[in-house]
């Protein structure tokens, strides 16, 4: 086995053009899931347009899962040869649970997900798989336009047409409406320049992708009823996925879609939903103060050789940030804090434990012993070393810089210590790490490449941390509770001022001044330290 | 202005061939006549009275400048006498100064009796740009004695001195009342006023010295010059002879008058008659397209002022045009007119200084012209102002196959980063300076007539290591460097010099042991002592240097003229980091600072300053302070020949903070990257 190739960021382009149609040997099986709901007069017309395609039968499966309140009757006539009808289990219903019954049952290489409205044009199946014997971690979105439904046109004359090969001439492709994606395609050089973003235009109605990245990325998720499949993009963008989109998949869908009848109420129904699990969408999110399901960042700090204040400085500071949607591991032995007796002040795992006993009630904030490679799928790691602490600012303003240069890796030089050591901050991107494991030699270990491999395909920046307001802790962090906390009624909005609480509510005019100073001098210091 | 001052005053112009006008506005309380001082050479040596009529004569045909003043200004007298007793008759045998007698006392006011050497109320000299001034040293005999000297630059270039005269013994300083030297515009006005009548030539002399010191520029052999525009040809050089176009060459005190002669003729001028000289003959600069085109037939860029100092890294306009015009070249960016050129394809300093901000120019093959063309491409080159040019026959003769070779290899995409763009801008003034520029092609003219010319300075190199196993790299460093003559000193500071051995087949090398108790600064100066060069190149033994470091360093002394060159450590390969940067360093300027590890001193300012400070560390800034203190110039060149290695700062005295070479940088690679000028290839580069 060797390597799989290297894409940067969007950009399949690298890939070359891929083979044309009955121009090659397909190798890997595809296992079509069709959810079916209502759909007892379009099914058999998909299914149809199934056993016509020019995919080798031998690699193809299909499984209908019948999301239906009644089961259906029974399979038309036309069918491909290996197709099976499958109920999910009971009280279970909605697409999103019928899409991950469907892929749980099926044994193909590839899930091609497909509606129960569309017709397919023969080379369709064929056109998409191309694409998956190029790369394990393709996401290849189909074509369609939108016709008449079956009000409009018998159903027996688009079987007719099915039947005789000739579903291209059944609507002409400029009286169809195109998908809202479409737009997206024509702007982005079918997704090649979409970069970052590409994963927005992830629409379920014909999408393929491997198996074993749909596991990798957990499934659908079955909590949504609608929006599932923007969610789903999202998670397999984290993954490392490359969505291209293949305009010779073509294929008619029946009908309206619902976004087209309901947009507003789709969107109104969407949004919520969207907006804890996908943390891309800023729009989403404007709320100055709260979380949401999955955090834009993810702020690792280490525990175990630094001190407890200062591991609180850099926690702290993180939990104070502008960006509201971060979370804090903090990665230490934890499994060794006994409830056993103890000198509680001679105690020699003392800082560990105060660290502990710090965060208890904070929810952003949780404890690990180890570290997943990437912390898919909140889209940011930084590792900020305990002892230094981030500005307000720093955070929200070098993802800001990662996105506008499109790094993979940041890291922010922050000392030079005697031995030699640098001692750094580093900002991962979950899709750039996941990716560079789709794409590592076989038999290396891992993470040995990984940042040669993320700089091939997005691009590492080391820059200096002071410049984007990461300072060491003040030595004074000794726990002197201020004024604040003894004198007078703790109000809630004490708690969101975070940074410079200590000094005391007397004279907040003052510590203002203080902290304006002390940017300014940081600034100068800055500015004046020899290039 | 009185009567009186009008009528004792004498004007002469240099480099105003394209902008006629601004003479009028330049010099407050003088409106002529002006004199084109290029002419009087050819002009004065006619029969009486001549220089006005000759200057009209010629005006009227192509130059409106002179046409406008000459016609302008005494119509009446000048013009009637001139066409009446000049005609162009040569009399052989006279001294310029006795010509200029002659010509002078044919002006109405000028004081002095018969026979004597005229003088004037006040000289005034008119140059639009410092390149003009130094064109006017050379024919500075020709400017005649006067109580009052008044020199106008019309503009100066951002980066140029300020014109401050630097007294060398000559008389005229003696007798110096008042002196007034204020900015006027974008130039400078001087004014000096003396007891009694000086040579107006030696208040220019050492003006000239003051903006631009004392130069590698050869004033021997001693050169002679005849003909109009011969002055082209020796830019600033204070030790020519003037003399007829037909010759003799006037004499010196028991020497004669010059090594060998310069002569600008036609066919139609009369032959050479002026004694056993060597002559060099070359065509005016209009006739010359005729003649089968070579770089030697080019009039010389004058390093000096057409030079790289100036260039912008990151230029603001897009590529500008090179057209054609009836009244000479104009060069245009966005339909905005840059600067316009005279029709012999001159350019000035102040020309180069507007064109900066350029990504490049664009030149078209422009049919008829070639040799100005020629002559605005090589100026162009020079002065790094990157070029793309068609090809064209005799245009790329008379630049030179190595010229025409490096334009051939521009590609306008190349011009699009600004990276790659200055590898351009610097491969092109390499090789336009070491072919067009004055003193090799003065070098090679007075080789080419039997004269030897003094051998070109060599470069001793100084490496001095406590680490053994570096040595092996730093030798071969410098062994591929290329374009000088170089020796190799090393320096064993506290190593066993028998066991380690040194030595390289291509550069003399001499070994320097030095106890490690000694401080860094003693052991440099042990190894000046026994280096012989005439310029010291102190090198680091674990950086990276192209092979045309050493090259590269000694063209910018010689064009900057300072006393220390150095390059930026613009690029530096981060070893903890492995990341190699591109820092935002301003280069092709003066500054008081440069790399230690690229530092290149004259062994006179070296020796003036007393060497390096006896200090285990940081010798290089103290060097650069002292020369500084001397009263020394340093310039600090560009840094693409150079990588600076920053070591991992274990085991090391204090260094600066890895994290601050981060704070400011303009590009960044992952590991070791060169750039092409390095010509090596990155050992573990990665693309992006």
């Amino acid at each position: 086995m060797t390597a799989a190739p290297r894409i940067p960021f969007n950009d399949y382009g690298v890939l070359g053009a891929p083979p044309e149609p009955g121009a090659w040997t397909p190798r890997l099986s595809v296992s079509v899931v069709i959810p079916a709901y209502r759909a007892e007069e379009t099914l058999p017309l998909t299914l149809a347009s199934l056993a016509a395609q020019t995919y080798p039968r031998h690699l193809l499966e299909v499984v209908v899962v019948d999301d239906g309140e009644h089961p259906m009757s029974r399979l038309p006539e036309i069918a491909p040869e290996r197709t099976r009808v499958i109920r999910p289990a009971p009280g279970v219903w909605g697409k999103p649970s019928a899409c991950a019954a469907g892929a749980q049952v099926a044994g193909g290489d590839v899930i091609h997900y497909l509606d129960a409205d569309m017709v397919l044009f023969p080379e369709h199946i064929e056109a998409q798989m191309r694409w998956h014997h190029l790369a394990p971690y393709l996401v290849v979105l189909g074509h369609l336009r939108f016709v008449p439904g079956l009000d409009r046109i018998p159903a027996s004359e688009v079987l007719a047409a099915i039947e005789a090969g000739a579903v291209d001439k059944l609507f002409a492709e400029e009286d169809g409406t195109p998908q809202w994606t479409e737009r997206r395609w024509d702007q982005t050089s079918d997704l090649r320049e979409a970069g970052f973003t590409a994963f927005s235009v992830m629409v379920g109605a014909t999408a393929s992708l491997p198996a074993a990245l749909l596991r990798a990325v957990g499934g659908m998720d079955r909590a949504l009823a609608l929006g599932e499949d923007t969610e789903l993009g999202y998670r397999l963008s984290q993954a490392g996925a490359v969505f291209v989109a293949e305009r010779e998949a073509r294929s008619w869908h029946l009908g309206d879609s619902t976004v087209m009848r309901r947009e507003q109420d789709v969107k109104r129904h969407n949004w919520p939903y969207l907006a804890e699990r996908v943390p891309s969408f800023r729009w989403l999110r404007r709320h100055s103060q709260r979380g949401y399901l999955v955090p834009y960042v993810e702020v690792v700090v280490e525990a175990e050789h630094a001190s407890f204040e200062e591991v609180r400085a850099t926690v702290d500071g993180v939990l104070a940030s502008r960006l509201p949607d971060v979370a804090v591991k903090i990665v230490g032995p934890w499994g060794r804090l006994t409830g056993g007796r103890r000198d509680p002040l001679g105690d020699p795992l003392l800082d560990l434990r105060l660290v502990r006993a710090c965060y208890e009630g904070e929810p952003r904030v949780g404890f690990v012993e180890t570290l997943p490679r990437h912390c898919f799928p909140v889209p940011f790691r930084l590792h900020c070393p305990a002892g230094w602490v981030p500005s307000r600012g720093t955070i929200g303003s070098i993802v800001k810089f990662a996105d506008k240069e499109g790094l993979g890796v940041l890291s922010l030089a922050l000392e030079e210590r005697e031995d030699g050591r640098i001692v750094d901050a580093r900002l991962e991107r979950t899709a750039a790490v996941a990716r560079a494991h789709w794409c590592a030699t076989p038999g290396k270990g891992p993470g040995e490449e990984t940042d040669d491999l993320v700089h091939e395909m997005f691009g590492t920046l080391w820059d200096a941390g002071a410049k984007w307001g990461l300072a060491p802790a003040e030595p004074s962090a000794s726990p002197a509770p201020g004024p604040a906390w003894t004198r007078g009624p703790v109000t809630p909005a004490g708690r969101g001022g975070g940074h410079g609480g200590r000094r005391g509510g007397r004279g907040g005019r003052s510590r203002l001044l203080r902290r304006t100073a002390r940017l300014v001098r940081r600034r100068l210091r800055a500015l004046v330290r020899p290039a | 202005m009185t009567r009186t001052a009008t009528r004792t005053a004498w004007g002469a112009w240099v480099g105003f061939e394209s902008c006629p006008t601004l003479l009028d506005r330049l010099v407050e309380g003088f409106s002529g006549p002006w004199f084109p001082l290029d002419e009087v050479a050819e002009a004065g040596v006619t029969e009486g009275g001549v220089t006005e009529g000759r200057v009209a004569a010629s005006g009227g045909a192509e130059d409106s400048v002179a046409g406008s003043r000459g016609a302008g200004s005494r119509a009446g007298s000048g013009a009637g006498s001139g066409a009446g007793s000049g005609g162009g008759i040569r009399r052989a045998g006279i001294g310029v100064m006795e010509i200029l007698g002659l010509g002078a006392r044919a002006a109405e006011g000028a004081e002095g009796a018969e026979g004597d050497p005229p003088s004037y109320g006040c000289v005034v000299l008119a140059v639009r740009t410092p390149a003009d001034l130094r064109r006017a040293v050379a024919v500075r005999d020709l400017l005649p004695a006067a109580t009052r000297v008044r020199i106008a630059v019309a503009e100066v270039p951002p980066w140029a001195a300020q014109p401050l005269p630097v007294a060398g013994q000559g008389a005229a300083w003696r007798h110096l009342a008042e002196l007034r030297i204020s900015r006027a515009g974008r130039g400078w006005h001087l004014d000096a006023s003396f007891s009694q009548a000086v040579s107006p030539g030696e208040v220019l002399a050492h003006v000239a010295h003051g903006l631009f010191g004392t130069r590698r520029h050869m004033a021997q052999p001693v050169v002679g010059l005849a003909g109009a525009g011969a002055a082209r040809w020796r830019p600033g050089d204070v030790n020519a002879t003037l003399s007829h176009p037909a010759g003799p060459v006037p004499d010196r005190r028991d020497a004669p008058g010059c090594d060998v002669l310069l002569r600008i003729a036609g066919p139609g001028d009369p032959p050479w008659d002026g004694g056993p000289v060597p002559v060099v003959e070359r065509p005016p600069a209009d006739a010359a397209a005729g003649r089968a085109a070579c770089p030697d037939i080019l009039p010389p860029v004058d390093e000096a002022v057409v030079n790289p100092i100036g260039f912008r890294q990151h230029p603001s306009l897009p590529m500008a045009s090179l057209t054609a015009g009836p009244r000479g070249f104009t060069i245009s960016c966005d339909a905005a007119r840059l600067v316009r050129l005279p029709p012999s394809g001159e350019v000035t300093d102040v020309d180069v200084a507007r064109l900066r901000d350029v990504r490049g120019v664009a030149v078209p093959a422009i049919g008829g012209s070639e040799i100005a063309v020629a002559r605005l491409v090589t100026a162009l080159a020079a002065a790094g102002v990157p070029v793309v040019a068609e090809p064209e026959a005799a245009r790329d003769a008379a630049l030179g196959p190595g010229l025409a070779g490096a334009l051939a290899a521009v590609r306008s995409c190349d011009l699009g980063s600004d990276l790659h763009r200055e590898e351009v801008s610097i491969r092109l003034r390499r090789v336009a300076l070491h072919t067009h520029g004055a003193v090799p092609r003065w070098r090679g003219m007075a080789a080419a007539v039997g004269l030897h010319p003094a051998a070109e300075p060599a470069v001793s190199v100084l490496l001095c290591t406590r680490r053994p196993e570096m040595i092996e790299f730093a030798i071969r460093q410098m062994e591929r460097q290329r374009g000088v003559a170089a020796e190799l000193v090393v320096g064993l500071h506290g190593l066993p010099a028998p066991r380690i051995p040194v030595q390289s087949a291509v550069l003399p090398v001499t070994v320097v042991e030095a106890p490690a108790a000694m401080p860094f600064g003693t052991v440099l100066n042990r190894m000046a002592a026994a280096a012989s060069g005439s310029f010291l190149a102190k090198v680091d033994d674990d950086d990276w240097y192209g092979p045309d470091h050493l090259a590269d360093l000694v063209l910018a002394q010689l064009y900057s003229g300072a006393e220390l060159v150095g390059s930026a450590a613009e690029f530096v390969y981060l070893e903890p980091l492995d990341v190699t940067i591109r820092r935002c360093i301003g280069t092709e300027r003066f500054a008081p600072l440069v790399a230690g590890g690229t530092m290149l001193v004259s062994r006179a300012m070296f020796e003036a300053v007393g060497g390096f400070r006896p200090l285990p560390r940081t010798v290089d800034g103290q060097l650069l302070q002292a020369v500084h203190a001397a009263g020394g110039r340093v310039y600090r060149g560009h840094g693409f020949n150079y990588v600076l290695r920053r070591r991992s700062a274990h085991g090391h005295t204090w260094r600066q903070p890895v994290q601050s070479f981060l704070a400011s940088y303009q590009e960044q690679w992952r590991g070791l990257v060169f750039n092409e000028l390095m010509e090596s290839p990155a050992p573990h580069g990665r693309r992006r």
